[in-house]
């Protein structure tokens, strides 16, 4: 059973989600891949958006999304954290 | 009641410098980890950073009062009150040394059993510093109480690695291994010299792969910030 994410962990996977589409992404898409409700989906894009995270665009195909350099900072910064707490166990 | 090792003259300095990179690796491994647990506020980050700061600390004590004897101990001549004084910052520098490490091991202990429960935290602090304040022979004490803590946290990081397989996991579990075997080899310390050139080597060399570790770490990151900008 896959573990209980924490915020900073959901973040996390939406910023990941969004880069790997190469900074181009429908909500759909993030919906689908962040394993979130649609109302979750939302608050977490709304506050992503007022941090600075992410960037909303409206395209002729809808709503898409992008990473900023503070979103591609976040994701730096996120990553170290999992990774040294896979190396000392403390996840 | 022994409050001395037996060191080599000839490895004092070397052991000095030891110490030194001991304090150096624990500090930086301790402040590295709380500027994580700032970003993010993990409960596990914080606890291992207190760890390494009161190894730090621990290492820089018995830093600073071996260059001391050291700088006594060089005059040319020296009376008994002054040896007298050189044996009183021995033993006070030892139960400070002690407490520091004692300190740091069982708060690392304490991050390895996963829970937030001070009163166990309490309980493996007072079992420990009982342990060894009681005994005849505190070194003796306080370098078996060290090995079997480091045993314990030894299981946690050899877990880890049987679960992630990962070099970084690795290293870690290894640099545990040689400072439990150095605790260990520590106690013979107390009777031959060489025992102490060879618990250093092996803190040494622990500490070094920490120190790896730790580079390896902040080097992915870069490298994973660069691959994403180039995107």
């Amino acid at each position: 059973m896959q573990k209980k994410r924490d915020r900073l962990h959901v973040i996390y996977d939406i910023l990941r989600t969004i880069q790997e589409k190469n900074g181009n992404i429908r909500p759909t898409h993030i919906l689908y891949k962040s394993n979130l409700s649609h109302k979750m989906m939302a608050e977490y894009l709304a506050e992503l958006i007022q941090k600075g995270f992410i960037v909303e665009s409206e395209t002729k195909n809808g709503k898409t999304y992008s990473l900023t350099d503070k979103g591609y900072d976040y994701l730096a910064k996120f990553r170290l954290i999992i990774e040294f707490q896979k190396s000392f166990g403390l996840d | 009641m022994t409050h001395v090792f037996l060191v080599p003259n000839w490895f004092f300095y070397y052991g000095i410098a030891c110490e030194l990179i001991f304090a150096l690796v624990t500090l930086i491994g301790g402040i590295f980890s709380f500027k994580l647990y700032k970003l993010c506020n993990y409960y596990s980050i914080k606890v291992f950073s207190i760890s390494f700061l009161f190894f730090s600390l621990s290492y820089i004590v018995q830093t600073l009062i071996n260059l001391e004897i050291l700088s006594n101990i060089s005059e040319a001549s020296f009376s008994l009150t002054q040896w007298n004084n050189i044996t009183s910052l021995s033993i006070i520098s030892f139960y400070i040394y002690i407490s520091l490490f004692i300190l740091g091991l069982v708060t690392l202990t304490y991050m390895t059993l996963k829970e937030r429960n001070i009163k166990h935290y309490a309980l493996l602090l007072v079992l420990a510093f009982a342990g060894v304040l009681l005994s005849l022979n505190k070194i003796f004490a306080f370098r078996l109480i060290s090995a079997i803590l480091f045993f314990f946290i030894l299981l946690h990081f050899f877990k880890n690695y049987a679960v992630r397989k990962s070099v970084n996991s690795l290293l870690v579990m290894v640099a545990f291994f040689l400072l439990m075997m150095a605790s260990s080899v520590y106690i013979f310390a107390l009777q031959y010299s060489t025992a102490y050139v060879i618990g250093h080597i092996l803190e040494f060399s622990a500490y070094l792969l920490i120190a790896i570790n730790f580079i390896m770490l902040v080097k992915n990151a870069k490298k994973a910030r660069q691959t994403s900008c180039n995107i």
